[in-house]
């Protein structure tokens, strides 16, 4: 109990940093402009306009669900770089509690801004057109639970590399993770090893589907999310384990 | 070794099979969601969808600027359309538009847009794209260009047929297109095979005895009722050759099989009313039907009006 007390605070701690910043909501008004902003393409993509709305927003979920992700492999790096991991280290703070505080912090940071969006689009797009489709939910749900296994990428990459190049490696590994269904027939590896963002990518579904995307895929796909973030904070904290702190 | 390290290796050992297995098992159910078509290949970040839709509004932009599609950008409008339907193979109207702006200057590249968009699983409801694929087969591709374009036509036009049964002119098309690959086989049934009119009637013929003298079928639930089809096939074919015995052969076979409860002119092939001594189109004598054989007044019911007489 009292550990999880210490993670919690380390997860507080993160995502309250993140959520404080003014920033933050600014942009997500940016982004509901833009995603507003599709309804005004109507001639340009000859009647497209409704799935383009659709598409733009998922689109910018994505991204703010990346940038969120990333931003974690800053600040681990910085709190290692300026002793702060130390400090806290040095109390009854395990590290393995330390990264998976930093993992759940994130996270609850990534889910909140992404569900702020996903939520904008709704208000938008039901103003827009009267009426929202099922599976265009479901596709923002999918992209708010990318956000653990894209949290835990970072928080790896964040022990694991240099702060320079720690946040151009998660957002490549993201990158790679998402375009590479050809690596499918590698069993065990490809989903247990190697990350497969490909599985929230249902985006095409999310303006197709009349009859909306099976609730259990997405309940699975989350928890896939969660195993997938177990590993990769495993390995994180056995390297991390290992690492000399300031 | 640590106690917490080999907890690490354990928990870590136990992800990666449930992770894996699970994911295999996810990557089928996307697989069936997806139904096979609407993932693109390119690797883009998963963002293949924005950038089809981008690529589209750029086409559409291109398509703008141009005066008419001319043989020295239908390369381009190709080039462009494939790779909005290479992000996104469910894009309709990509399909429509782009094949429809290629069907005149390069139709056989237009009959690949619209067969791609036809053997699309997610786009099986949608009939025009291959009764569009089918038309531009028939008038714009030759013999030259791909020898089984007929063929193939017969084919778009049965798949648009199982897709929208309640549209006659799709089966009308359909009995063409089988009348014209009897034309250009030259022989049905050891008849030689005169012109269209002919060949549309054969095709039409065989259509009614295929479906053991019934209406025909259009693949899904609705039927077209070949009987008046039949008549007018015979018509007309025998009014573009009046004369010739092979379209008379066929016509007799079509009389006797499918219209023979009919009373129709022999010269025109009209149909006459009771009581007609003559036909009121070309004036040729018609066996009288539907009078009294006592007084010959028009029957009404089953006694005679004039004289009393039973029918």
């Amino acid at each position: 109990m009292k550990g999880l007390n210490e993670v919690m605070a380390v997860a507080g701690g993160t995502w309250h940093r993140v959520l404080r910043m003014k920033v933050v909501y600014v942009l997500i008004l940016c982004v509901l402009i833009l995603i507003g902003s599709a309804y005004r393409y109507d001639v340009l993509s000859l009647g497209q306009h409704q799935a383009l709305m659709v598409d733009v927003s998922l689109l910018l979920n994505t991204i703010a669900a990346i940038l969120v992700a990333i931003s974690i492999t800053f600040e681990i790096s910085k709190e290692l770089r300026e002793g702060v991991t130390t400090t806290l280290l040095s109390k009854s703070l395990g590290r393995s509690q330390y990264l998976i505080g930093k993992l759940i912090g994130i996270s609850i940071a990534g889910l909140v801004i992404t569900g702020l969006i996903a939520g904008g689009f709704c208000i938008v797009y039901s103003s827009a057109f009267e009426e929202i489709g099922g599976a265009m939910v479901q596709g923002h749900l999918l992209v708010m639970a990318s956000v653990i296994p894209m949290s835990a990428l970072a928080v790896f990459f964040a022990v694991v590399l240099p702060e320079s190049i720690a946040a151009i490696v998660t957002a490549i590994a993201i990158w790679f993770a998402h375009s590479t269904p050809a690596l499918a027939k590698i069993k065990i590896v490809y989903g247990g090893i190697l990350p497969d963002l490909n599985l929230f990518n249902l985006k095409a579904e999310a303006v197709y589907s009349s009859a909306g995307i099976n609730w259990i895929y997405l309940v699975l796909a989350l928890a896939w999310g969660i195993i997938y973030s177990i590993f990769a904070t495993s390995l994180a904290s056995l390297i991390f384990g290992y690492k000399d702190l300031k | 070794m640590k106690k917490s390290v080999i907890t690490s290796l354990a928990v870590m050992l136990i992800a990666i099979f449930a992770g894996g297995f699970l994911s295999a098992f996810l990557i089928e159910r996307q697989a069936e969601i997806i139904n096979g078509g609407t993932v693109g290949k390119a690797p883009l970040g998963g963002f293949n969808k924005f950038t089809s839709d981008v690529q589209w509004m750029l086409f559409v932009n291109y398509a703008g600027s141009l005066r008419s599609v001319q043989k020295e950008n239908v390369g381009e409008i190709y080039r462009r359309l494939n790779a909005i339907l290479n992000n996104d193979p469910n894009l309709e109207i990509a399909y429509n538009v782009g094949g429809m702006m290629l069907s005149v200057r390069d139709p056989m590249k237009a009959v690949d847009i619209f067969t791609r968009g036809t053997n699309n699983p997610n786009l099986k409801d949608n009939w025009k794209l291959p009764f569009f694929a089918a038309h531009i087969l028939e008038r714009y591709v030759t013999d030259e260009d791909d020898k089984d374009r007929l063929k193939k036509a017969e084919e778009m036009l049965r798949i648009a047929a199982s897709r929208n049964p309640s549209m006659p002119y799709i089966f009308s098309a359909l009995m063409r297109i089988r009348g014209q690959r009897y034309k250009q086989k030259g022989t049905w049934n050891r008849i030689t095979v005169v012109n269209d009119k002919h060949a549309y009637l054969c095709a039409l013929f065989d259509e009614w005895r295929k479906n053991g003298g019934q209406e025909g079928t259009m693949g899904g639930e609705a039927t077209v009722d070949l009987k008046p089809m039949l008549l007018q096939a015979c018509q007309r074919a025998k009014a573009s050759a009046p004369d010739n015995k092979d379209i008379l052969m066929t016509v007799d076979k079509v009389m006797k099989k499918v219209l023979e409860d009919q009373h129709l002119c022999l010269q025109c092939l009209a149909a006459y009313a009771p009581g007609d001594k003559f036909c009121d189109q070309c004036g040729n004598q018609v066996e009288q039907y539907g009078v009294c054989v006592k007084c010959k007044t028009v029957l009404k019911g089953p006694y005679c009006a004039n004289c009393g007489h039973k029918k």
